[in-house]
C-alpha cells in the first residue's frame, strides 16, 4: 500500500537522506500526494499501540502538546470496518499558535497540525503532511515558522518510531 | 349505572407531561442530526430532564392509583424493551451480514451523547447509547402508541412502526450519514428493506403485547384526556356512559 502512489525516486532518496542525517535509523518513505511529495511516512519499529504511546511522549519532549485526537479505527468500527489501528493527533503549542494566528487568522485551517499513526499489514507507521506545505499554501509569510514545524515533526516522527 | 369515563385533571396533566417527555429523545436525535444542536447538549438540557419527568409521572400514577395510566407506563416499558430487542436482531443481521446499514445507531447515539465521537465507542458510551435506544426511545415510542391508541389489534402496532420507519428514512438522522433518503445513495434495496423489516419486528412485538397484556388501557387515553379537557372548559357534553350491571 505504501508504494502504490506515484513518487519520484529523487524525492524518496532526499527524504531518506534527510532522515538518515538526523541519525534516525528508521525507514522513511515520502508519499507523493498529487506529485507534491509533502506527505511524510515513517515506518515504526514498534507495535501500533507502542508507537501511539511513544508519539505522545515525543510530542511533549519537543515542547509541543497534543491538543486533540481522533481514534479513527474505533470511530470506523461503528460502520463495521475493523482496522488494526488508525489514530490522529492535533499537535501544536500555544506560543507558535499565537504567533501564527496574529500573522494570519486563516491559520485556523491547518493549525494545530495533524500527525497520525496507523497500522498496515502488521506494521505501524507515523505520518503527516508537512506543516510547511499547508501553511505556505495559506500565506507565504509562514515560511520560517513552517520550516521549524517541519523539523519538529520530523523529530517527533523519528522518536515515536525508533 | 352511569360510569364516569373522564380522567381526573391530575391524570390529564400527568399523561400530557409523560407523552411530551416520551417524544423528547427521538426528536433530539433528529434535531442533532440536522446540525442545530449537539446531542450531548440536548441530552443534558432535554433528554435527561424528560426521562426524570417520565419516571416521576410513572411513580405518581402508581401512588395516586390511576390504574389505566399506570398500566400504560408498565406495558410501555415491557413492550418498548422487547420490541427494540426484536428490532435490533433484524438490524444487526442487516448491518453485519448484508452491509445494509451505514453504521450502528446505538453506538452512534452513545458517542454523540457522551461527546466522545473522536475517541470512538467505549463501554461507557455503548451503555449510554444502548440504554437510550432500548429504554428511552423504545419505551417512549411504545408509550406514545399506547396513550394514543390503547388496546388495538396487533397489526396496528406494525402500521405505527412503519410510519416511524418512513419518517426515520427521510429525516436528517438518515441523510446526515450520507446514505440519502431511503438509503438511495448507499444500499437502495437493502437499507429500506432492513429498516422496514426491523420496524415490523418492533411493531409486531409492540402490537402483540399491547393487544393481549392485561394492563393495556382499553381506550385511547389521549382522546379521553382531550374529551375531559373539552368537558371541563364546556366544549362538549359530559363524557359519561351508561353501562349495564348484572342483576
Amino acid at each position: 500500500m505504501l508504494v502504490k502512489q506515484k513518487h519520484s525516486p529523487r524525492r524518496i532518496m532526499l527524504t531518506i537522506a534527510g532522515v538518515a542525517a538526523l541519525g534516525m535509523g528508521t525507514t522513511s518513505l515520502a508519499y507523493a500526494q498529487s506529485g507534491s511529495g509533502d506527505f511524510v511516512a515513517v515506518q515504526s519499529h514498534k507495535s501500533f499501540t507502542a508507537t501511539v504511546s511513544a508519539l505522545k511522549s515525543a510530542v511533549a519532549a519537543n515542547h509541543m502538546m497534543v491538543m486533540g485526537s481522533e481514534n479513527q479505527a474505533k470511530v470506523l468500527s461503528m460502520t463495521g470496518l475493523h482496522l488494526a489501528g488508525a489514530q490522529s493527533f492535533l499537535v501544536g503549542n500555544p506560543v507558535v499558535g499565537k504567533e501564527a494566528f496574529q500573522m494570519n487568522p486563516a491559520a485556523t485551517a491547518v493549525l494545530p497540525a495533524r500527525i497520525s499513526v496507523w497500522a498496515d499489514h502488521g506494521k505501524a507507521y507515523v505520518g503527516y503532511l508537512k506543516p510547511s506545505a499547508e501553511l505556505k499554501a495559506i500565506d507565504p509569510k509562514f515560511g520560517m515558522m513552517a520550516g521549524k514545524l517541519d523539523m519538529a515533526f520530523a523529530k517527533i516522527a523519528h522518536q515515536a518510531s525508533k | 349505572m352511569v360510569e364516569d369515563r373522564r380522567l381526573s385533571i391530575g391524570a390529564v396533566i400527568t399523561l400530557t407531561l409523560a407523552m411530551a417527555a416520551s417524544s423528547v429523545s427521538e426528536l433530539a436525535f433528529v434535531v442533532s442530526a440536522s446540525g442545530v444542536m449537539s446531542l450531548h447538549y440536548l441530552a443534558e438540557v432535554a433528554i435527561l430532564p424528560a426521562v426524570i419527568v417520565w419516571l416521576l409521572a410513572f411513580a405518581v400514577s402508581g401512588m395516586v392509583g390511576w390504574s389505566e395510566l399506570t398500566g400504560a407506563f408498565r406495558i410501555a416499558v415491557i413492550a418498548g424493551i422487547l420490541g427494540t430487542i426484536a428490532l435490533e436482531v433484524v438490524r444487526i443481521v442487516g448491518f453485519r451480514e448484508f452491509g445494509a446499514m451505514p453504521g450502528s445507531m446505538p453506538e452512534l447515539l452513545g458517542v454523540q451523547i457522551t461527546n466522545t465521537f473522536m475517541q470512538g465507542p467505549s463501554l461507557y458510551s455503548n451503555l449510554v447509547g444502548w440504554g437510550d435506544h432500548i429504554l428511552v426511545n423504545g419505551s417512549g415510542f411504545a408509550f406514545i402508541y399506547i396513550a394514543f391508541f390503547g388496546r388495538q389489534r396487533w397489526f396496528a402496532g406494525v402500521l405505527y412502526a412503519l410510519v416511524i420507519a418512513t419518517i426515520f428514512m427521510i429525516s436528517p438522522a438518515t441523510t446526515a450519514t450520507g446514505a440519502g433518503m431511503f438509503g438511495q445513495n448507499f444500499a437502495p434495496i437493502g437499507f429500506p428493506l432492513t429498516v422496514y423489516l426491523a420496524h415490523i419486528a418492533f411493531g409486531s412485538t409492540l402490537g402483540l403485547i399491547t393487544a393481549y397484556a392485561r394492563g393495556t388501557p382499553d381506550r385511547s387515553l389521549f382522546l379521553t384526556a382531550l374529551l375531559t379537557v373539552m368537558n371541563v372548559v364546556g366544549l362538549s357534553a359530559p363524557t359519561k356512559v351508561r353501562t349495564q350491571t348484572k342483576p
